[in-house]
């Protein structure tokens, strides 16, 4: 399957779970007083997290393709793009039983323009993903395999930054227990990732402190 | 969307909330006018305690795999011990701030691989930090839970490559033993295939009793 097929099939899924979500009251508020200011606020929060899921996908699935790498590799990248996916997938189903539309996702790293007049997302925010995205648009295909290992190492702990920081403050127990799960896919990422990178992954173990650093 | 219906049969879960073990705890809340736990420090020093085990016991069993495995593994079996240790440590604090004391069964299985005793006890305490990463009552707390779950992803990973699986095997780690929930694809009505976009279910709680039962039926 193409990349671009299996994309499109990935968008399918996520409109197959955005239907199955109409059952609604699945983003269950912790207080019975939750309203519309906390959707407004889970919504800002879903939006940020659905791009960056989103570009994330993009980014395995061009790392899948670019020569330099072992077919172990592309393979491997190929599964997690699908798991970028499915978190976004997940993300977008939340987002849809708010009532809000998702941010559409890239087709390419020069798609910046899916970031344009977004609702719930911030200009600030909006210029960070699309620099990000950006980046990728920069690297190509005939970059080398160690530039893209420091790319998707730099945006699996953007991810994770993300979801430690705001997941905390969220008034949904659903999505937040959701958050904690990819956050622990997205530490099996960067295991894969070091050992990618000729890292010893061991580091990772201890936390988020005293993980050094490996962006450029 | 009929619960029912999803309950009875093979399904892939795609829509992590829609069908998930939240989602279908929520359409039996709302069927029975059940009122959703408030958090509490009685409930944070529960899922605490939960995790004080289960990272014991990880760091059990890893002591005992450092014994057992080749001399090129061994350091990072050390490095997860210590990792158990030191966060069967922190949680220990936290339940003992609390007034509490962790209670459980407490002592790895001599019997079972001692790595595979590793993943079974970390994934104890990975559904406790699953849970209370929403649950907690406090902002610290859930932020902690969010932490430690990395470190057991971290940990689950290496677990997995030593015992020669895959790492990632699947886009949420839940520490849910059950089956993934999954969904008939429309051009795919073949059942039981786990494909590449399946993922884990949710429940280890309360919510459990339904989605269990989506499970197993598969």
């Amino acid at each position: 399957m193409s990349a671009d097929a299996s994309r499109r099939e990935a968008l399918r899924a996520a409109a197959i779970a955005a239907g199955a979500l109409a059952a609604g009251g699945l983003l269950r508020p912790v207080t019975a007083s939750a309203q519309s200011e906390d959707q407004e606020a889970l919504r800002e929060f879903l939006v940020e997290a659905i791009a960056l899921e989103q570009i994330a996908a993009l980014a395995y699935g061009t790392a899948a393709g670019v020569n330099g790498f072992e077919p172990a590799s592309q393979r491997t990248f190929t599964k997690l793009r699908d798991q970028e996916q499915a978190h976004a997938t997940a993300l977008r189903s939340a987002l849809d039983s708010l009532g809000f539309d998702p941010p559409d996702p890239p087709d390419s790293p020069e798609d910046t323009g899916v970031l344009d007049d977004v609702e719930g997302l911030d200009d600030a925010a909006a210029s960070e993903l699309k620099s990000t995205l950006s980046e990728l648009g920069k690297l190509g295909k005939t970059s080398k395999p160690e530039e893209y290992v420091k790319y998707l190492t730099a945006i699996e702990r953007e991810q994770r930054d993300y979801y430690v920081e705001f997941v905390p403050g969220l008034d949904s127990d659903d999505l937040a227990s959701t958050c904690a799960e990819i956050v622990g896919n997205e530490a099996q990422h960067l295991v894969i990732l070091r050992r990618e990178g000729g890292e010893d992954p061991a580091e990772l173990l201890s936390g988020l402190e005293s993980e050094p650093s490996n962006q450029g | 969307m009929n619960l029912a219906r999803i309950a009875e049969q093979p399904i892939r879960r795609r829509g992590l909330f829609g069908l998930g073990g939240g989602a279908i705890a929520a359409g039996a809340l709302a069927g029975c006018g059940t009122e959703v736990e408030e958090p509490s420090a009685g409930r944070d020093a529960k899922l605490l305690g939960e995790a004080v085990v289960g990272e014991e016991n990880a760091a059990s069993a890893l002591q005992r795999a450092e014994t057992e495995v080749e001399a090129s593994e061994r350091a990072t079996v050390r490095a997860m011990r210590e990792a158990a240790s030191q966060q069967a440590a922190e949680l220990q604090d936290a339940v003992e701030e609390l007034g509490e004391a962790p209670s459980g069964e407490f002592g790895a299985d001599t019997d079972a691989d001692p790595l595979a005793a590793a993943v079974d006890s970390t994934n104890q305490a990975v559904a406790a930090y699953r849970l209370g990463a929403g649950r907690f009552s406090t902002e610290e707390l859930r932020r902690q839970a969010l932490e430690w779950m990395f470190a057991d992803g971290a940990r689950l990973a290496l677990l997995h490559e030593l015992l020669g699986d895959d790492p990632a095997p699947h886009p949420f780690v839940t520490g849910a033993e059950e089956k993934p929930l999954s969904f008939p694809d429309e051009d795919d009505e073949e059942t039981g295939d786990e494909d590449e976009e399946a993922t884990t279910t949710t429940t280890t709680d309360s919510e459990a009793t339904t989605t269990t039962t989506a499970a197993e039926g598969e």
